[in-house]
């Protein structure tokens, strides 16, 4: 109706003729009768979401009373109904991303109930990681036949679960590392999401839950060794950040690139919570009780992920000079050795907090020169939690940290007002 | 149109694939059921502060310690193992023993986790932790069970059948009386 009165207008002071007008007219109303109506499409999803998380809720429900065969039949009926609407979906209606989407959704949920209420008829205890498994595996070609994003969010959630279940019972890392086959089974759906829609809502949910699900998963390794985690912790948020600006994920397209985001939240608090004693302490002693330097398994993944990040890191900065390069995508490589030297001595501890002071100075500087708010006060943010993280561990007075602590809010203040004046100065 | 027959192919074997692995499921656990060697395995109480889950009887046992020397015991935590099982002098399954492989058992056995290990034993979770009811009758269930497991005159188990390595629960007894018939009896 607006871009209708829009035209109209220009029509009445002649700045275009009617026969442009109708041939505009004419144009935005074909592009609404072939863009899918996304609230039909969010509709349909939810419904079936709705539905399949009825139909789970049966699984809750034991029918006593019935034979043992009689359950076990019963219980394919969800499977069989959604078997039956992905066939109609696909033969009739595969046009529709409403019924792509939905119908495998219900599929997925209905494939889930069918193998719990089985599960529950023969009192089947224990283990959830091979149900998962099971479940995800059958419904991982729903991605593809149907092209459906939803499937293949639950499908990560799925397999995120999977491998969480298998750390927490100390599994041999064999089982745990099936998890990277089944995330790399569903990257090719999601580079297809990149290249045909990189700014559609599902590709960005895709960009959140891919690094997630990875990060979750690390948590599996944990029960191996728990001092040297943090190194893969690290190296993950290292190679996340060298992702975030690779130019076949196309990040830099979108406004809250969720690479950058998790790699320098992630950083930052793990640098924190490493600037106190307690993990140093525990490393140096780990090491010389079990005269170990890292976990064989962690050392191969941060070898790993430390050789992707390099990779993409140098394809990113071809043909860029070498002052482009941010602090915060190479702070993990200055990790590993401030690791070696934590294990023998205790100046590793300083050694992060100037790191740490570093990387905040780094921000603030970036945030002054591109004039950027966001980046300004993430830097002060930075230092003011590093310099209160420090008041934990050092005798101060309190009259001392309020004193403190009161510069830093000023300088909070005087830093943000100056920057908006130079904005509104410039403008 | 090639494209689409093949994932029309595809569509039809992951049809098969969900219909197959769910009805092999059926059939295998059946069959444990009607040829599988039936052992009672006497259970303890659980943990009163475990919050109730409503929809099942939540089991622990008494007899799923094992005394072995094992070497480099602190890493077996979580460790698959295989419980060979027979019955004592009272008709009561206990675990002979156990194995790190399935391969060449003669006995019955079933698979299990370290739950627990020191330098002189180790405790196995058995997987048939749970017994599931109607979500009206597992309240009552729990109730007369608690109550039964810890009075000593009374004796509470399991009927548990084995066949291959898996293990499943057949019915919760208490002094040889069914606990569902135990709870329509008292519903009456």
């Amino acid at each position: 109706m607006k871009m209708k009165d829009e035209i109209k207008e220009l029509v009445d002071k002649q700045i275009i003729s009617s026969e442009v007008a109708e041939r505009i007219n004419a144009y935005y109303r074909s592009k609404e009768d072939q863009a899918p109506n996304r609230l039909f499409i969010i509709f349909g999803v939810l419904g079936a979401l709705l539905v399949g998380l009825g139909i789970i809720l049966i699984v809750a429900h034991n029918w006593d009373e019935m034979p043992r065969t009689m359950k076990a039949l019963l219980s394919f009926v969800p499977m069989l109904l959604g078997q039956a609407i992905c066939v109609y979906t696909y033969f009739r209606k595969m046009e529709s991303a409403t019924w792509r989407e939905s119908a495998p959704t219900f599929l997925f949920f209905a494939v889930g109930a069918c193998i719990a209420l089985i599960s529950q008829i023969y009192n089947l205890g224990g283990d959830l990681s091979s149900f998962l498994l099971t479940w995800m595996l059958l419904c991982l070609p729903l991605v593809y036949i149907f092209n459906s994003s939803v499937v293949s969010l639950l499908y990560i959630i799925g397999i995120s679960q999977y491998a969480s279940e298998l750390g927490s019972w100390n599994h041999s890392s064999n089982e745990v590392n099936l998890y990277w086959p089944l995330l790399f089974a569903v990257l090719y759906h999601y580079f297809t999401l990149i290249k045909n829609s990189p700014n559609s809502n599902f590709t960005r949910f895709h960009h959140w839950f891919i690094p997630l699900s990875v990060l979750v998963t690390i948590q599996s390794y944990i029960s191996f060794s728990e001092s040297s985690i943090i190194f893969v912790y690290i190296t993950t948020l290292g190679l996340f950040l060298a992702l975030s600006n690779w130019e076949l994920l196309r990040l830099s397209e979108s406004k809250f690139n969720s690479y950058k985001i998790i790699g320098i939240i992630g950083t930052v608090g793990f640098l924190l919570a490493l600037s106190f004693d307690w993990y140093w302490d525990g490393l140096r002693s780990h090491h010389l009780s079990n005269k170990t330097f890292v976990n064989p398994i962690h050392f191969i993944f941060v070898l790993i992920f430390t050789i992707l990040a390099l990779i993409v890191l140098a394809n990113n900065q071809r043909k860029k000079p070498l002052k482009e390069l941010k602090f915060y995508s190479i702070i993990f490589l200055t990790f590993i050795p401030i690791y070696f030297i934590g294990l023998w001595h205790p100046i590793a501890k300083i050694l992060i907090n100037l790191l740490t002071f570093i990387l905040g100075l780094t921000f603030i500087y970036d945030g002054v020169e591109k004039q950027n708010l966001a980046k300004l006060n993430g830097g002060l943010l930075t230092i003011m939690l590093l310099i209160t993280c420090r008041f934990f561990d050092t005798d101060i007075s309190f009259v001392i940290r309020g004193i403190l602590f009161l510069i830093l809010g000023i300088g909070f203040f005087l830093v943000n007002y100056w920057m908006l004046k130079k904005k509104k100065n410039e403008q | 149109m090639n494209n689409k027959k093949l994932l029309f192919g595809i569509l039809l074997l992951t049809i098969i694939a969900q219909l197959g692995i769910s009805g092999s499921m059926i059939f295998q656990f059946e069959d444990i059921m009607n040829t599988g060697k039936e052992y009672k395995f006497r259970t303890a109480p659980i943990d009163p502060n475990d919050p109730f889950r409503g929809k099942y009887v939540s089991l622990s046992y008494l007899d799923n310690i094992v005394r072995v020397s094992l070497p480099d015991f602190e890493k077996l935590y979580g460790q698959k193992v295989y419980a060979i099982v027979e019955n004592d002098q009272d008709g009561f399954a206990k675990i002979k023993s156990i194995a790190f492989k399935s391969t060449d058992l003669q006995r019955d056995y079933f698979q299990s986790n370290i739950m627990g290990v020191d330098s002189h034993q180790i405790v196995l979770n058995f997987p048939f932790d749970k017994f599931y009811m109607e979500e009206s009758k597992a309240p009552q269930a729990e109730i007369i069970y608690n109550q039964a497991v810890i009075d000593t005159n009374q004796v509470t188990y399991a009927l548990v059948k084995i066949k291959n390595g898996k293990a499943i629960i057949k019915d919760i007894y208490i002094n040889d009386t069914s606990i569902l018939q135990l709870i329509k009896s008292k519903n009456k």
